[in-house]
């Protein structure tokens, strides 16, 4: 990621809060493609707390410039690393490639959340903003172990069968 | 873990109580704690403990036979338990216990896994020894988090937020 020193805060707020929505909208997307109910599950999970972190941003921007609208930047000199869901075809890419895309951004969250953390003059909001970054950091884990596992055991990870509980037998 | 002693049906049996009650603290715990995020992180592991309370019910089903589950009040089968305490309990006691918790079940659905000779069902037991793996070092994300703010649960109204 690049330095964030140069953007003011209300810059780096607004960046944060729209790669909050499209980090949410990818997992519910992903999540919507995926057969594995327990994968299913956990990328809903981290789209919900990718919501609360954009809810979370969206309060501090509102409390920061009161009476100032949220107009998220189609573009932004910051660049926070995107997670790609389809390939040029078109068509969406392998789960694994995705996976190792949104283990990038999370990074990339970590950091960014790391470097806006020393912008804060007061302890608690910094304190704040690091557990941000913890939270991407816990992200990126959860993402590596999915990862792992789904190449792994790949197979039963991919076929709904395993997961049909009573149905399965 | 060795579990050769005990029965297959003391195991699974063994395995869905746990798993229930892991799913109940979990639920317990996240309506008691305040931090938006934690709470849904409790009930995210309390979904998943559901889940495998399902899959083994179902795999009771098809190798014991039986089709009415009656778990016992006790086990033979020695897993640890989650002390959450009352209301004034630190959170990261808690989660030390959740943690051991974890621990235990994921080597019990090692050795589980053993158990069966279809390649299908030991796959599956594996699956849920490495989620188990996953609650723990989310769990202990949630320690470090708790250990390094100390108001980690009462004082952040912002932190309150959240669809």
């Amino acid at each position: 990621m690049n330095s964030i020193e140069n953007y003011g805060l209300d810059e780096l707020l607004l960046v944060g809060i729209k790669s909050e929505i499209e980090a949410e909208a990818t997992y519910m997307k992903v999540a919507e493609n995926v057969k594995n109910p327990f994968l299913k599950e956990r990328l809903e999970f981290l789209a919900k707390e990718e919501g609360k972190h954009r809810a979370f941003l969206e309060n501090l921007f509102k409390e920061r410039y009161p009476g100032r609208r949220i107009e998220l930047p189609e573009k932004s000199g910051i660049a926070l690393p995107e997670i790609r869901l389809y390939g040029e075809d078109g068509t969406m890419r392998d789960v694994l490639v995705v996976l190792d895309d949104a283990m990038e951004a999370e990074k990339g969250a970590y950091e960014f959340y790391n470097s806006l953390a020393e912008r804060f003059t007061d302890e608690k909001m910094r304190k704040i903003v690091k557990h941000l970054a913890l939270m991407e950091m816990d992200h990126f884990q959860i993402l590596e172990m999915e990862r792992r596992d789904l190449a792994e055991v790949g197979d039963i990870m991919e076929d709904a069968s395993y997961f049909q509980m009573d149905g399965q037998y | 873990m060795d579990i050769s002693r005990f029965s297959t049906e003391d195991l699974l049996l063994a395995a869905i109580k746990s798993e229930v009650e892991a799913e109940e603290v979990y639920s317990k715990l996240a309506d008691r704690v305040k931090n938006s995020f934690l709470k849904e992180r409790l009930r995210f592991l309390a979904t998943e403990e559901l889940k495998h309370r399902e899959y083994i019910e179902g795999l009771y089903r098809h190798k014991i036979g039986k089709n009415e589950i009656v778990l016992p009040d006790k086990t033979p089968v020695p897993l640890p338990e989650i002390v959450i305490g009352d209301e004034n309990e630190p959170i990261s006691l808690v989660l030390e216990s959740a943690m051991e918790a974890e621990k235990a079940a994921k080597e019990f659905y090692e050795a589980l896994s053993e158990r069966f000779e279809d390649a299908k069902t030991g796959n599956m037991l594996r699956v849920l020894a490495k989620m188990e793996e996953g609650h723990y070092n989310l769990l202990n994300q949630e320690l470090a988090n708790a250990r390094m703010f100390e108001e980690y649960d009462t004082a952040w109204p912002m932190m309150h937020v959240g669809p």
